[in-house]
């Protein structure tokens, strides 16, 4: 698969302190990526670096094979950005920041206003395009702010916590758009820390501790790797008090109930009795599966916090 | 927005590139003036640009028409008599023009004034007001960036002045039929090209200032320190040296053109802009005269500090992280 985004030994220093401690990422076309990190962890460096706000003090970054720290304006043609923290001229209105954005892009002429009049509808922004945007509010603030990233139909779009400060409905809105993105094939770079929000959406995930990758794998592969200890998860329509007294007793250990998830913390050679426990109690199976992590308790274990 | 709404952006998204990747040149020329065209047009819609804009009038309008009119009514003469040795209305233009510095409300005054008003948060407004993690997240190097700002708020300042200058110089036509003479128009029109030379070096200062710093509070106070303090305290050599030969070798012997004493002066952009008066008239008067040297020097020590200070503003916005 095609790698849209690429860093080698990225890394940047302040004073004695490295943000970025040589990082090597490649991010493949299509994907939703998730990257993680505590607080201080340096995704905002990272995502400020490859965009081209901050100089790195080593390594390199491409984007689609152009060198976006010698040449950032050039590698800008093909990124959208949805940054944390932004904000529009106020007195200008919603258009006229789709417009100005969009002459920056090179958009011209007719092509650039039917694009704008598109975004603005596929926003839900039409009847507000043209009041100033010092009137908005901050969700949307955020959709224009999506426009102006998708305005160009970019191959690669960076999200840094973009659902900062949007209601939970917003929330899912934006999630749903972001697959649909990469359904049809952009590469998505989400930058957050909300860990449900990238468990839900991306395919790969990245998870940066004190400047240094600390991994790099698919969301389900990582949720496998650490479910060490979890054994099996046995998903069950009726999960009743006998078939999980029923479970518990076939194997020796306590059963972990969660809605109709029971877990069991026992190794796969013991799946038949197990099964045959829950069917003879009168549970009703859909599903016998390795039990998994969540992207919480890895990334606890995988950063410092789990050790604080 | 709808689940259907979603996966509508998407396709929209990916349907192919819709812009133009056109030669590095061509980028950079079109990220120059988009920026440049969005600074004239929120300057357009700041109050500062209408209230600074409408004290200058007023004074323009009070210097060159509404006094010389209470002194025609009050002396029963012409005031602007295009039978004179010299043309009144040159000699008034002359003097409003060249008056500079803080207390009097001159051209001069209000052109700086307003060229360090408009620019000194040209980059520190988008920084802090973080517009510029949007802007710069688009094809625009860090170059048309600078130079569109530069230019977005000396067009401002040049064609506001300009504009205003020349409205006032045709109600004054009207209400003194005759005055000024037309032959005079070249010199005029001279005198406000230094002044907007003098507009383009206080820009660039201001300008360079926004990049040095965060805050625009600051790059304010740090142009104004500049123009009121700074600048004047640079001339003070060349002023000490001219007093020092004089006493020493007596007027006879001292040429105060002689650039030994005149290097000091073009060291300060509102120096260089007072010459512009001196275009205005064709005879001496008022201590003033033609001086094609001066001018000639004014001018290229205007041209050297915009130069200087909008090169400056390139080298530190090209190093400057913008976190």
């Amino acid at each position: 698969m095609a790698v849209v985004l690429e860093t080698r030994g990225l890394s940047k220093r302040y004073g004695d302190l490295w943000a970025l401690a040589g990082l090597d990422l490649d991010v493949r076309a299509g994907e939703v990526f998730g990257f993680l990190g505590p607080n201080g962890a340096g995704k905002t460096t990272f995502t400020k670096c490859v965009t081209g706000f901050v100089r790195p003090t080593g390594g390199k970054v491409r984007i689609l094979g152009i060198d976006a720290v010698a040449h950032p304006a050039r590698a800008a043609y093909h990124v959208g950005l949805v940054p944390d923290q932004y904000d529009f001229y106020g007195n200008l209105t919603g258009r006229q920041h789709l417009d100005f954005y969009g002459r920056l892009l090179g958009l011209e002429g007719e092509a650039r206003k039917a694009r704008i009049e598109e975004v603005l509808a596929l926003m839900h922004m039409e009847a507000r395009a043209d009041s100033r945007v010092r009137t908005y509010s901050h969700g949307m603030k955020q959709r224009i702010c999506i426009g102006q990233a998708i305005l160009h139909r970019p191959e690669l779009i960076f999200f840094d916590e973009p659902t900062n400060g949007l209601d939970p409905k917003g929330a899912y809105e934006l999630r749903e758009m972001i697959r649909g993105l990469a359904r049809d094939g952009t590469t998505v770079f989400l930058n957050s820390h909300l860990l449900n929000e990238v468990e839900q959406t991306c395919q790969r995930v990245a998870i940066l501790d004190r400047g240094r990758l600390v991994t790099v794998e698919g969301v389900n592969e990582l949720r496998r790797r650490f479910a060490d200890g979890a054994g099996l998860e046995i998903r069950v329509l009726n999960p009743t008090k006998k078939v999980q007294d029923a479970l518990a007793k076939a194997t020796g250990v306590a059963v972990v109930v969660d809605g109709q998830r029971l877990r069991v913390p026992v190794p796969e050679d013991r799946v038949p009795e197990a099964v045959s426990a829950v069917v003879g109690a009168g549970g009703k199976i859909t599903a016998v599966m390795p039990a998994e992590a969540s992207l919480e308790a890895v990334f606890l274990r995988l950063t410092s916090e789990a050790v604080a | 927005m709808r689940e259907t709404t979603a996966a509508a952006i998407a396709d929209a998204a990916v349907a192919g590139p819709a812009h133009r990747r056109d030669d590095p040149m061509q980028a950079f020329l079109r990220g120059a003036y988009e920026v440049g065209r969005k600074e004239v047009t929120q300057h357009l819609r700041t109050k500062r640009l209408l209230i600074i804009g409408i004290l200058f009038v007023i004074s323009l309008v009070f210097v060159t028409i509404v006094l010389p009119l209470l002194i025609e009514n009050s002396t029963g003469e012409r005031f602007y008599d295009e039978e004179a040795a010299e043309a009144p209305a040159n000699q008034v233009f002359g003097i409003y023009l060249g008056a500079g510095g803080i207390g009097f409300l001159g051209g001069v005054f209000f052109i700086q004034l307003l060229a360090i008003t408009l620019t000194a948060d040209a980059v520190t407004s988008e920084w802090s007001h973080r517009t510029i993690f949007l802007l710069l997240s688009k094809p625009v190097t860090r170059s048309a960036f600078v130079l569109g700002k530069f230019l977005g708020s000396f067009v401002t300042v040049a064609v506001t002045f300009v504009s205003l200058f020349i409205l006032d110089y045709l109600a004054l036509l009207a209400v003194f039929p005759g005055a000024p003479s037309g032959a005079d128009l070249g010199a005029f029109a001279s005198a406000l090209g230094i002044l907007v030379l003098g507009a383009a070096a206080y820009s660039g200062m201001a300008l360079f200032l926004s990049t040095v710093t965060k805050s625009s509070v600051v790059a304010f106070i740090l142009a104004l320190a500049l123009w009121v303090l700074v600048f004047p305290l640079l001339t003070l050599p060349g002023q000490l040296i001219f007093m020092a030969d004089f006493n020493d070798a007596g007027p006879e012997e001292v040429d105060p053109t002689d650039m030994k004493y005149e290097f000091w002066s073009y060291l300060d952009p509102g120096s260089s802009m007072r010459v512009a008066p001196k275009n205005m008239l064709s005879e001496d008067a008022f201590g003033f005269g033609p001086s094609v040297s001066r001018a000639s020097g004014a001018v290229l020590a205007l041209l050297v500090h915009a130069g200087v200070y909008v090169t400056a503003a390139f080298f530190v916005v090209q190093r400057r992280n913008f976190e």
